[in-house]
């Protein structure tokens, strides 16, 4: 009997050995590639992916991470067109007002699950961002990076107004009597910069003048227009004073793409402007030193109402997971490498942007050496809005836009554009389907 | 000897297969699509919904169908109008025998033609560019006030129309010469011979012979002049106001950005009805062949 229960245990362990081994040589031989849609200016560095990709494949050797960068157009329409397809990307980055959109289509699937099962990483990010990637209370994705509206200003044609260079308008009030100052338009510069082309930067660089008088794009619930409130008139107010009644900031913007806009200030064009904190980028790649900067660019929170508060916005982007992917979980852990505090904070001080969690915040002292505006950053991120990750945004800021550009060629009053668009807005709202 | 007509049909069964894929089965889907409601981002859920499509356009706001539809018109007709008759001019006279380097003009004029259209958006940006733009710089030297070309709701049509015509007219300048250069020389011998000034010749020669040519050479620009996209997106992307809004970019925006792939596939429908509409009215209007056999 002993030898028969030995030669069974033998032939077990043999048998099961086997199995084993086979097993493991399986997964060890099984290639697996996971592919991924993210911005072009992204891959063109090693970190946040490349450097990822490093980490990763020490675990997972067999993992093979192909990436495509793209450009901001190009980036929501290929990934739509592709899951549609039934050939989407496993990883994909999503700008957070393209979330609703993701999410309610399914496009990038729900992560609660695998968020839950790492509390160190769901409780580390900051609430407010935690909560824009969610959609119907469900998270949808990991933030990435963020950025902040700003006031930037030059330090040089402050001075050559007479004016402390350090010292920005604090009110609206300042802001308009600072823009007459530093107004030059016979010789080409003008005291204020902000984008009034037909596109959603228009409407995004507004936002911070209608939330500081207390003001929201919508309701809470995201079902009615709110923007045509008191604040919204006094914030689209405030911009046809600077273009047509005070004459700070030129007509010709209304046909100028944001980027140019950025580029006129660059080239000294403009004395402020609202920006995201992207010159450094710019000026960094020109060889500017970051004393040379902070000498040359001021960098303050924006001017509020009298009466108003701080405010201001925030855009960014979310990694998601697609419907297509056959290795979810696989991608959930190459993301979670991606967004490990060390890789992104690298991506952060290279890029010039502003992290999301509270463990990237700790490493101030990092950012403060290399960010020139970071200390600003971080003062205004608590006074952060979002755009609502809805589907119809979209929609939605076309008839924002309209009814500043309404204002602005003074076609029709602040307010009746406003209300004009408002109604639209809730008929667009009305036809909703979550 | 009659020939059996099967090989015939033989010899053309690869190009008609790939017109049908290329060029019919895509027509008869937007024809389909656009009597459903399509989402982008949920492109296999289609629902029919008949004409719905169709009034939703027609009763659009911002911006107003009819409005769409005057600023394609004035975009197509003004670049048509400036193409086919600059194209005609520069062709007659890179066809004047005491012209020396023709062809070198005529690759020299060929640059817009290839340059990418979205190329040509930024330059003439820039060109039209308020402070650094060399058009307003000109104007100054003649006193003349600055303008906001692309800024101002009147004037950014019609300087999108000056683009679109700096890069067209070298199309129709091939296409004219083509024609000019068709046309047997003895005819043009025989009418010195008869007397004739060179208004008589242009007008009874030269124009009645191209105009077969002159007819292809309009419905073809009016067909690629409404498609044009990327340099309007460039320039104005549409505004300021809509008031550069063309079908394609209502097209592009009602489609991609905003999603609505149904609605998108009614307007392209509506623009391949208008297409079709005008290339009839050409080829009523200009009758080919009527001289030859009247």
């Amino acid at each position: 009997m002993k030898k028969l229960l030995v030669i069974f245990f033998v032939l077990f362990l043999t048998a099961g050995g086997f199995v084993f081994s086979g097993g493991q040589k399986e997964a060890a031989a099984e290639q697996i590639t996971l592919t991924g849609l993210v911005r072009n200016y992204t891959v063109k560095q090693d970190p946040p992916w490349y450097s990822a990709v490093k980490t990763f494949k020490i675990k997972h050797p067999n993992v093979e991470i192909k990436l495509e960068g793209l450009p901001y157009n190009d980036q929501r329409l290929k990934v739509l067109i592709a899951v549609g397809a039934g050939k989407g990307p496993d990883i994909v980055q999503v700008d957070c007002i393209w979330l609703g959109e993701f999410a309610s289509n399914n496009i990038i699937i729900n992560i609660s699950d695998m968020l839950n099962a790492d509390p160190n990483l769901k409780n580390d990010y900051i609430d407010v961002f935690r909560k824009s990637a969610q959609w119907q209370g469900k998270d949808y994705g990991l933030w990435l990076y963020t950025d902040v509206r700003m006031l930037s200003w030059h330090k040089d044609l402050f001075k050559k107004a007479g004016l402390d260079p350090n010292a920005a308008p604090k009110t609206w009030a300042e802001l308009r009597a600072t823009a007459k100052k530093v107004n030059w338009p016979d010789q080409g510069i003008y005291g204020y910069a902000f984008p009034a082309f037909s596109t959603d930067h228009t409407a995004d660089r507004w936002y911070p003048f209608l939330y500081m008088g207390g003001g929201s794009i919508l309701s809470k619930d995201y079902t009615k227009a709110e923007f045509n409130s008191p604040a919204g008139t006094a914030a689209l107010q405030l911009l046809v004073n600077l273009m047509d009644v005070d004459k700070v900031s030129p007509k010709d913007l209304l046909g100028i793409q944001e980027k140019d806009v950025s580029n006129g200030f660059k080239a000294d064009k403009y004395s402020m402007m609202i920006k995201v904190g992207e010159f450094w980028k710019d000026y960094r790649k020109k060889g500017l030193t970051m004393k040379q900067y902070k000498e040359k660019i001021g960098v303050a929170p924006l001017p509020i109402p009298e009466g108003g508060k701080p405010a201001t916005g925030s855009g960014g982007w979310i990694a998601g997971i697609t419907r297509d992917s056959k290795y979810p979980k696989l991608a959930f852990e190459f993301l979670k490498t991606v967004v490990a505090t060390r890789n992104m904070a690298d991506f952060v001080i290279a890029n010039g942007n502003i992290p999301t969690r509270k463990s990237m915040l700790k490493l101030e002292n990092e950012y403060l050496a290399s960010i020139p505006y970071f200390n600003v950053a971080k003062e205004v991120l608590p006074t952060t809005h979002f755009r609502p990750p809805i589907p119809e945004y979209m929609q939605i800021s076309a008839q924002i836009v309209d009814a500043i550009q309404k204002a602005l060629t003074e076609e029709m009053t602040p307010k009746a554009s406003l209300d004009k668009a408002a109604v639209k807005v809730n008929e667009i709202l009305a036809k909703r389907k979550w | 000897m009659k020939r059996k007509p099967l090989g015939g049909y033989l010899y053309i069964t690869p190009l008609l297969i790939g017109v049908i894929l290329f060029s019919v089965y895509p027509v008869i889907q937007v024809i389909w699509m656009s009597f459903h409601e399509i989402s982008l981002a949920d492109i296999r859920s289609e629902t029919f919904i008949g004409f719905r499509n169709f009034k939703d356009i027609f009763a659009m706001e911002d911006p107003p169908f009819i409005s769409v539809v005057w600023v394609t018109f004035a975009f197509v007709g003004g670049s048509v109008l400036f193409h086919v008759g600059a194209g005609l001019a520069l062709a007659l006279l890179l066809n004047l025998g005491w012209v020396k380097g023709k062809n070198f003009f005529r690759n020299l004029y060929m640059l817009p033609w290839i340059t990418a259209g979205i190329m040509v958006g930024y330059t003439w940006s820039f060109l039209f560019e308020p402070r650094a733009g060399i058009l307003n710089y000109l104007m100054s030297l003649v006193h003349l006030p600055s303008q906001s070309w692309t800024a101002d709701p009147k004037l950014a049509l019609p300087s999108i129309i000056i683009a679109n015509i700096w890069r067209g007219v070298p199309y129709s300048l091939i296409l004219e010469t083509a024609g000019l250069q068709s046309i047997n020389m003895e005819l043009y011998d025989a009418a010195v011979v008869d007397g004739a000034n060179p208004l008589q010749i242009l007008t009874r020669i030269t124009l009645p012979l191209v105009k077969e040519f002159i007819l292809l050479n309009l419905i073809l620009d009016t067909g690629l002049t409404f498609q044009v996209f990327d340099t309007i997106f460039a320039m104005t992307a549409g505004g300021p106001l809509h008031r550069t809004e063309t079908f394609s970019i209502f097209m592009y925006y009602t489609a991609f950005k905003f999603g609505k792939i149904g609605m998108g596939s009614a307007i392209s429908l509506l623009l391949l009805i208008f297409s079709l509409i005008i290339a009839v009215i050409y080829i009523k209007f200009f009758r080919p062949g009527k001289e030859r056999y009247a």
